[in-house]
């Protein structure tokens, strides 16, 4: 009995279902007229009619219904046949612009019976576009007060173009300059338009400009009619940043604390510190990544795991990404010094600048260099070396350069050490080829007052010492620093007219008059 | 362990039938066990694989775009299930219009037809009939009724023969896929092995279906023709009433 209640369940719920087979269907009628039809189709209803363009309406309705078969449908236009149709849409082109039309239609059977007309409907077409205000060709200008309409200023890191319209048409007087007294020029046209447009060339890049317009109507009245101000595009900043000054390293047992001060630049970004057992690394990928960011200090924790001496070196960036060329301090694992004189397995490495004699250099490819060979300048202007040693400002970078043409050896690496001869400060600083690829240089911090034993080692691509050159360095503060910069125009135009000369010499025989008045009274009255 | 084994089966077919009523409701799954398999079931609710000690389910979502395309190059079967089912599809029918009109005095005959493909890719062929909605088929909206053509013997008449008191309307199919009913020895019809002589063989409309053709073969893509003609007598004795008759009629395709 059980298999029975099982079979069935099989059956129903699983061959019944496959079991159902595929249908589908369709309706349709079949027609036939017997007798004569005088019956008409109905009206047609809900006729529209819906301008598209100016030339085309677009006609529609829906189907009538016939007791035996609507034929088709006419349409009418203003009260004349357009077409003749068995769709339900009529699109009725090559029409007129801004004109009215009237819609008409009626259904037909097949026996000709014909409905009535439907109600009229009636659109009118889409109007053309006005053209737009052409130019006044006579170029007279208008009587009415001139007004700005609108202005698009364009300007580049060395010009402005200035496009701007007036209602009416009228001449213009364009001023500008660097404040509202607009001194730096001016332009006046003579034609009289609506559009107006004008180049300014020969400013400078990274500038704000103020500038005046002035239009002319026809009495000849001028119309201040707009003051504002623009900006000229700056150059791109491709200056690298200083180095860090100070950096040093302190080792505490198997770690290294590295110190420094961050350049005091507006554009400063971050630094980077890198980690080499070989030597000083060059590059920012050069080595091991310490530490990025913009504190001052690091301590390295792992220094001394592997290998007993390390160098770093620190990288500093500003907002647009270039970088220094690097400042760079060696650290030796304090229980190594005793260690290596009785390791023969020790890993050579190169020679520390202050290691370095005249003795260690290879004589087979020698860079002769002179202290007086190195570039030191600042503010864009060179600082003469005098009998081996270059007085800088304390209040100023300082870029330290050696011409290319000066390095007959391909270099691995050039640094520059800085050791304050009354104190323990000593800063060393990797020269790097600059961007014009036209000398090595380093871009040094602000160099605290004092005096400074300088020295600058030359390597080769295999670490050995191809050059040295030494000088000394006073930094002061009362050392003049002067920035190569353009002299303001004002200014040039005073010391041209000698009105500064002038001056100075009223104010001293004015200072020697009185002196020579008094002298002349206390005289007279010690005899009297 | 005979006993084992009976119970085994028992158990087995009334678990699987409930099983499969359970998951015709929950949705879309392929499952496996040792006892049954069920493929390429969907829903558009969910979708992914699951699994468990005893069954893996893999189901399907966002079947959107689901059904059938066709044009006259190709035919489009959409959706993860299309490619289980079995496909089957008759064309659009238009309306007929029998001409010409025939006066409601002199009589008259009128002829009319429409064509109709089938198409199908079911291996047992399909079969295709037609059903009249009202007795007699055509009629006018006030009641007035041309009869349905009624055979002189159980076949088909092999000529379509009004007399002067009658007034009747017949079909006739005409196709490849006609059915026996519809094929003529040159004489009669309702011939084994026949032929299908046009405009012969005719027969009434009826409210009940009539197979007018068949096949026992697959014909997609292509689909397979079939005409049916249509026509209206009057004799020149008989006074029909004069107004519009219409025959709603229906065409049915069954795959087999």
């Amino acid at each position: 009995m059980m298999r029975f209640w099982v079979w069935l369940g099989v059956f129903v719920l699983v061959v019944l279902p496959g079991s159902v087979a595929a249908t589908t269907t369709a309706d349709f009628t079949i027609r036939q007229q017997i007798g004569v039809d005088i019956t008409p189709p109905t009206v047609p209803a809900n006729l529209t009619a819906a301008a598209i363009s100016t030339s085309q309406i677009n006609v529609a309705w829906d189907v009538a219904t016939d007791d035996y078969q609507v034929d088709g449908y006419q349409l009418f236009r203003d009260g004349v046949q357009i077409a003749t149709t068995t769709l339900l849409t009529y699109n009725d082109t090559s029409l007129s612009p801004s004109t009215t039309y009237a819609y008409t239609v009626r259904a037909f059977d097949v026996a000709g019976n014909v409905s009535s007309s439907t109600a009229p409907v009636s659109t009118t077409t889409l109007a053309l576009p006005e053209p737009p205000p052409e130019e006044d060709s006579t170029t007279q200008p208008s009587y009415a007060t001139p007004r700005l309409r609108s202005i698009d200023i364009e300007p580049t890191e060395y010009t402005a173009e200035l496009t701007w319209r007036t209602l009416t048409q009228a001449r213009y007087i364009l001023e500008w300059g660097k404040t509202e007294e607009y001194e730096l020029g001016a332009v006046q046209n003579e034609v009289a338009r609506l559009q107006h447009q004008t180049l300014i060339a020969g400013l400078e890049p990274g500038t704000q400009y103020s500038f005046s317009i002035i239009a002319i109507d026809g009495f000849g009245r001028q119309h201040e009619i707009l003051t504002d101000t623009f900006t000229t595009i700056a150059l791109p900043d491709n200056e690298a940043p200083p180095n860090p000054t100070d950096f040093t390293a302190a080792v505490a047992d198997r770690a290294v604390n590295l110190t420094w001060r961050n350049p005091s630049v507006d554009d400063f970004a971050r630094v980077r510190v890198v980690r080499s057992p070989f030597f000083y690394p060059q590059r920012p990928d050069d080595g091991y990544l310490l530490y990025e960011g913009v504190a001052s200090q690091f301590s390295d924790q792992a220094a001394f795991r592997y290998d007993e001496v390390q160098y770093y070196t620190i990288f500093a960036y500003d907002e647009n990404g270039n970088r220094s060329s690097g400042a760079g301090v060696r650290a030796v694992y304090q229980a190594a010094t005793q260690q290596s004189a009785d390791n023969s397995q020790a890993v050579l490495l190169p020679p520390e600048p202050s290691e370095v004699s005249t003795t260690t250099i290879d004589q087979s490819q020698v860079i002769d260099l002179r202290f007086s060979d190195l570039i030191f300048m600042q503010g864009g202007v060179d600082v003469p070396v005098r009998q081996g040693v270059v007085e800088v400002s304390s209040n100023a970078p300082l870029t330290v350069r050696l011409n290319n043409e000066l390095v007959t050896s391909s270099l691995g690496s050039a640094l520059l050490v800085l050791d304050e001869q009354a104190g323990v400060r000593s800063s060393t600083y990797l020269l790097q080829v600059n961007r014009q690829q036209t000398a090595y240089e380093a871009v040094l911090s602000a160099i605290a007052p004092g005096t400074y034993a300088v020295t600058l080692v030359l390597y080769g691509l295999d670490d050995r010492v191809l050059g040295l050159v030494s000088g000394e360095l006073v930094s002061a503060s009362d050392v003049p620093y002067v920035v190569n910069q353009p002299v303001p125009g004002w200014l040039a135009q005073l010391q041209e007219s000698g009105v500064v000369l002038i001056g100075l010499l009223i104010i001293v025989l004015s200072l020697f008059l009185l002196w020579w008045r008094r002298s002349s009274e206390e005289q007279e009255s010690i005899g009297g | 362990m005979a006993r084992n084994v009976l119970f085994a089966s028992a158990q087995t077919l009334i678990v699987a039938p409930l099983m499969l009523a359970l998951l015709t409701n929950v949705g879309a799954q392929v499952m496996t066990s040792s006892n049954y398999q069920i493929e390429s079931d969907s829903i558009n609710t969910g979708g992914g694989l699951s699994s468990s000690t005893n069954y893996q389910l893999e189901s399907t979502v966002g079947e959107q775009a689901t059904g059938e395309s066709d044009s006259t190059s190709y035919s489009l079967r959409s959706g993860y299930q299309q490619m289980q089912e079995t496909y089957l599809a008759i064309s659009a029918i238009p309306s007929v219009v029998m001409a010409p009109s025939i006066p409601g005095v002199a009589g008259g005959i009128a002829n009319g037809s429409t064509t109709v493909t089938v198409t199908t890719d079911n291996l047992a062929g399909y079969e295709l009939s037609i059903r009249a909605e009202n007795d007699p088929a055509m009629q006018t909206g006030g009641g007035a009724t041309i009869a349905d053509y009624v055979p002189a013997g159980v076949a088909p008449d092999y000529s379509f023969t009004t007399g002067a008191a009658d007034a009747h309307f017949g079909f006739s199919p005409e196709g490849v896929d006609i059915a026996q009913r519809y094929l003529d020895n040159g004489a009669s019809c309702d011939q084994s092995g026949g032929s299908d002589t046009a405009d012969t063989c005719w027969d009434g409309l009826t409210t009940s279906d009539v197979v007018i053709a068949a096949a026992d073969t697959t014909n997609h893509p292509a689909g397979t023709e079939t005409t049916v003609q249509f026509r209206v007598g009057v004799g020149g004795s008989v006074a029909q009433q004069p107004g519009s008759y219409v025959a709603t009629t229906t065409i049915t395709a069954v795959a087999l």
